[in-house]
């Protein structure tokens, strides 16, 4: 569903990406780790349209998307939830919600789906009309999703959603996310929590200094010794 | 004293229109526009208009007139430099500004010339004991009617949200869909509402028409902005309001030998609000808005 | 190590012998008022960017210290007798003495260097918008006392009878002066701490670089220049009001500085040459009847606005003129330049 193929990205004279290619399946879940700095949120960003390669092809449903505006790509069925949530604080909870909405010509079922939402995150319900910067950062990361799922995207990407969160929202998120992956969304996932979403990708890559340096399907990589040396520190046994 | 309450009010109530078309367009941007003056001026020469059409005529067109010539100054001159280095934009700016007032001079003629608007306000009304302009309380009520309005179509309107999320996290806004174009140009038509209404009531108080009359409001409103808080729109009302009721408070507290000096001592307390507080009277010092 | 300096110091050296090319043989072909306004138009945006180019702050007031200068200076070299008519109430330091051009020229200088490192001392801290309002207000608070102390400086701020000293070669010598002072700062280890506070802030505070003193630094030099080029304004006018000091002249500063490209000190120095020969070009076409009166201002902001639209940073493009390199660049570092995020994402320059 999604290609990128041999992207190369630059801010000024540093580079970010260098040559990195990945496939999202259909239907899959893809997670995408590696250390800070590897330059994963900036793979995210060129997909989502706001930076532009220099050199590279990234194809959404068979059509290139590379030099669209962001606000097309979503049009599209992509929709990125950025790394750091990224409320609009002095928006309220619901004219949060709402903005998902923007995309949206089918008033009747966006307006079915907020309420859908509302049920799977009671919280987004209870706090409607705070400002959402009043919410704490696991039910941020819930209104983000929240947020983004009301875009009815066909792709959707996550930018370390479980970063500062405690152990029982990361739980909530990643559930949240398999069972969108259930219900038919295909989700691209950038993550340090890499033992977690690894374990629950079809597929997934290491990103290190701008470059894909492993890839595999999920299971086997946390399997695989040379990834866990490499990645879960010397001295981790594969499982 | 009562009348100097009612021109503290009024000078108060013109300066914060001024600024609130100023830091619309900074909100959404992060763009000072110095072209606001000439959105000004444009506006006070559309007054001038001929034909002998009754005055709410000449008033509709001046305020429409600088919707359309805001939203053609975005098209041309600025949405190709979209991205582009803060001090460029500035200058740029600022160029748009000198060009258009040369280009009213040659137009127009560089004399000053006067204007007879709203002439049924130019009387005074006794009130509570003291004869107040009527043009002090119109400028008032037009400038709260305005700026209510205005908060009913941010809070209110679609597009007022997407405005409100564009001037917060522009990046953001767009990843959800809300058109870039779209926003910064409903930014650049309201802040010409306000320079309209502004050239309006500018001339309506002073009675004349000059082509670099728009220069000092977009100062004041610059002003004015930044000591009410970048970014925020009840700010730059603040500081419109703060800076209109010094100048008329300050050269009344102050003896006669002070006077000349009036705009030292103004300036003087603007550099004191920004180093005691430098995020502005509303400013949240958390929110990282960096002055 | 001696080979690396020489290599630095080429481009101002260039700039320099450039500027008196064109000076020159200009003022040999009967230019010498374009010259020699040009030149003072030299000083002050090579003191403008001393502190602008290096900081990344963009000042609004600097102007201030302009007028200062130009104030003092005249107040100094009016001959006793008219400055007894002009300002009777001048105290006794001031109304006697006779120090000379360049003996005036100092104190200017060293004066309003002085004003600069007291004002700076509160102003140094803003960044950003703030600082640009502060220092605009800087400005409003400076030329509003000097027209307004009459004791000081005549009814309305009008000092007239200046003798004029300034024609093209003085103009020139101070503005090679001015280019050799801002490179000597450039190349400082002040200079250079503070251009990477210009870069990022927080990176360079991390290193230990405190950004106050060296922005103050930069001020105080910078101001120093802008008082030579009031001092060089004065004496070729002969006269001087408020008026001068005016936001209008700072915007021609600044313009100037940002055409011509505000990260290089040769851009600074091209941005000069280039909108004044442009405005020549202008006047002429005027006073030939083409362009009518105040074309020339709209003409000139034009220009500005489309070379700014084709060249953002400025027609140097933030470089300096360099001695041909002794090895080829590395081609990868020439791989791709992603646009930044529009919008919010830039930060001052």
């Amino acid at each position: 569903m999604l290609e990128v193929t041999d992207l190369h990205v630059s801010y000024g004279p540093i580079s970010a990406l260098r040559g990195v290619s990945l496939r999202v399946e259909e239907g899959g879940l893809v997670a995408v780790v590696g250390p800070n700095g590897a330059g994963k949120s900036t793979l995210l960003w060129s997909i989502a349209g706001d930076l532009k390669p220099a050199v590279g092809e990234i194809a959404f449903a068979g059509d290139s998307i590379l030099g669209r505006r962001p606000e097309d790509i979503v049009r599209l069925g992509i929709a990125l939830v950025p790394e750091a949530r990224h409320v609009f604080s002095s928006l309220t909870v619901r004219e949060n919600l709402r903005l998902g909405m923007t995309v949206r010509r089918d008033r009747r079922a966006a307006a079915a789906d907020l309420r859908d939402l509302e049920e799977r995150f009671p919280v987004l319900a209870e706090m409607r009309s705070r400002p959402a910067g009043t919410l704490s950062g696991g039910q941020q990361q819930q209104l983000v999703i929240a947020r983004a799922l009301l875009c009815r995207p066909r792709l959707l990407v996550l930018d370390e959603p479980s970063l500062g969160l405690d152990p029982h929202n990361v739980t909530i998120v990643f559930e949240t996310l398999k069972s969108l992956q259930a219900a038919g969304t295909t989700v691209l996932l950038v993550e340090q929590n890499a033992a977690q979403s690894i374990e629950m990708a079809d597929r997934a890559y290491v990103i290190r200094n701008g470059l894909i340096e492993m890839e595999g399907d999920g299971a086997k990589l946390l399997d695989d010794e040379r990834f866990a040396e490499m990645y879960l520190g010397a001295g981790a046994v594969a499982r | 004293m009562i009348q100097h309450v009612f021109d503290a009010a009024s000078l108060g109530a013109l300066y914060a229109v001024m600024a609130l078309g100023v830091a619309l367009v900074f909100g959404v941007m992060r763009l000072m526009n110095f072209a606001y003056g000439a959105l000004i001026m444009i506006g006070g020469s559309l007054l001038r208009a001929p034909g002998g059409a009754p005055w709410p005529v000449y008033v509709l067109l001046s305020i429409f007139g600088v919707c359309l010539a805001a939203l053609a100054m975005e098209r041309i001159a600025f949405r190709p430099l979209r991205g582009a280095d803060a001090s460029t934009l500035l200058v740029t700016s600022f160029a748009l500004v000198i060009g258009l007032e040369a280009l009213a001079s040659i137009l127009l003629g560089s004399r000053a010339k006067s204007v007879n608007i709203l002439p049924s306000l130019s009387g005074s009304v006794g009130l509570l004991g003291s004869s107040i302009a009527w043009i002090d309380i119109a400028t008032i009520v037009c400038a709260v009617a305005l700026m209510v309005a205005f908060s009913a179509f941010l809070r209110f309107s679609p597009l007022g949200m997407q405005v409100r999320a564009a001037s917060e996290d522009f990046r953001m806004a767009r990843l959800l869909g809300v058109r870039a174009n779209r926003v910064i140009a409903a930014a650049f038509a309201a802040s010409g509402v306000f320079a309209g209404t502004a050239a309006v009531l500018l001339v309506a108080q002073t009675g004349t028409l000059t082509p670099s009359m728009g220069l000092t409001p977009v100062l004041i409103a610059f002003v004015a902005t930044v000591i009410g808080g970048m970014g925020s729109l009840y700010g730059a009302a603040l500081g419109g309001a703060v800076l209109g009721i010094l100048s008329v408070a300050l050269p009344a507290a102050l003896p006669v030998g002070a006077q000349p000096y009036r705009n030292a001592m103004i300036f003087t307390i603007v550099i004191l609000i920004l180093l005691v507080r430098p995020q502005g009277l509303v400013g949240n010092a958390i929110s990282g808005e960096r002055i | 190590m001696a080979a690396r300096r020489f290599g630095a110091a080429f481009a101002p050296a260039a700039t320099i012998v450039a500027l008196g090319i064109v000076s020159f043989l200009a003022a040999g072909l009967g230019q010498k008022d374009t010259v020699t306004a040009m030149l003072i138009n030299v000083v002050l945006v090579v003191g403008l960017w001393i502190f602008v180019g290096n900081s990344g702050i963009l000042s609004f007031g600097h102007i201030a210290f302009m007028a200062i200068g130009a104030y003092l200076a005249s107040i100094l070299t009016i001959p006793v007798t008219t400055r007894d008519f002009l300002l009777p109430e001048l105290p006794g330091i001031l109304s006697g003495a006779d120090p000379g051009a360049a003996a005036a020229l100092l104190i200017a200088i060293a004066v309003t260097a002085a004003f600069a490192f007291l004002v700076g001392l509160a102003l140094m801290r803003m960044s950003g918008i703030g600082a640009g309002i502060a220092t605009l207000s800087l400005l409003v608070i400076v030329t509003n006392v000097l027209s307004s102390w009459s004791a000081l400086t005549g009814g309305g701020g009008t000092l007239t009878g200046i003798p004029v000293t300034t024609d093209v070669t003085t103009a020139f010598i101070t503005a090679a002066g001015a280019i050799v002072v801002a490179f000597l700062f450039r190349s400082s280890p002040t200079g250079r701490r503070l251009r990477a506070t210009r870069e990022d802030l927080v990176a360079a505070r991390a290193l230990g670089v405190r950004h106050v003193p060296v922005r103050l630094a930069a001020f105080v030099v910078s101001a120093a220049v802008m008082a030579a080029g009031g001092w060089l304004y004065a004496h070729y006018l002969g006269s001087i009001s408020a008026e001068s000091f005016s936001f209008q002249t700072t915007f021609l500063v600044i313009a100037m500085l940002v055409v011509g490209g505000s990260y290089s000190l040769a851009g600074a120095v091209l941005g000069v040459v280039a909108v004044t020969a442009l405005t020549e070009a202008m006047q002429h076409l005027e006073s030939a009847g083409v362009l009518g009166a105040g074309g020339s201002t709209g003409v000139l902001a034009a220009a500005v606005i489309l070379v700014l639209i084709w060249r953002p940073r400025g027609l140097s493009q933030g470089r300096e003129p360099r001695l041909p390199a002794r090895r080829p660049r590395p081609k990868a570092l020439e791989a791709g330049v992603a646009d930044l995020p529009a919008g919010h994402e830039q930060t001052a320059p």
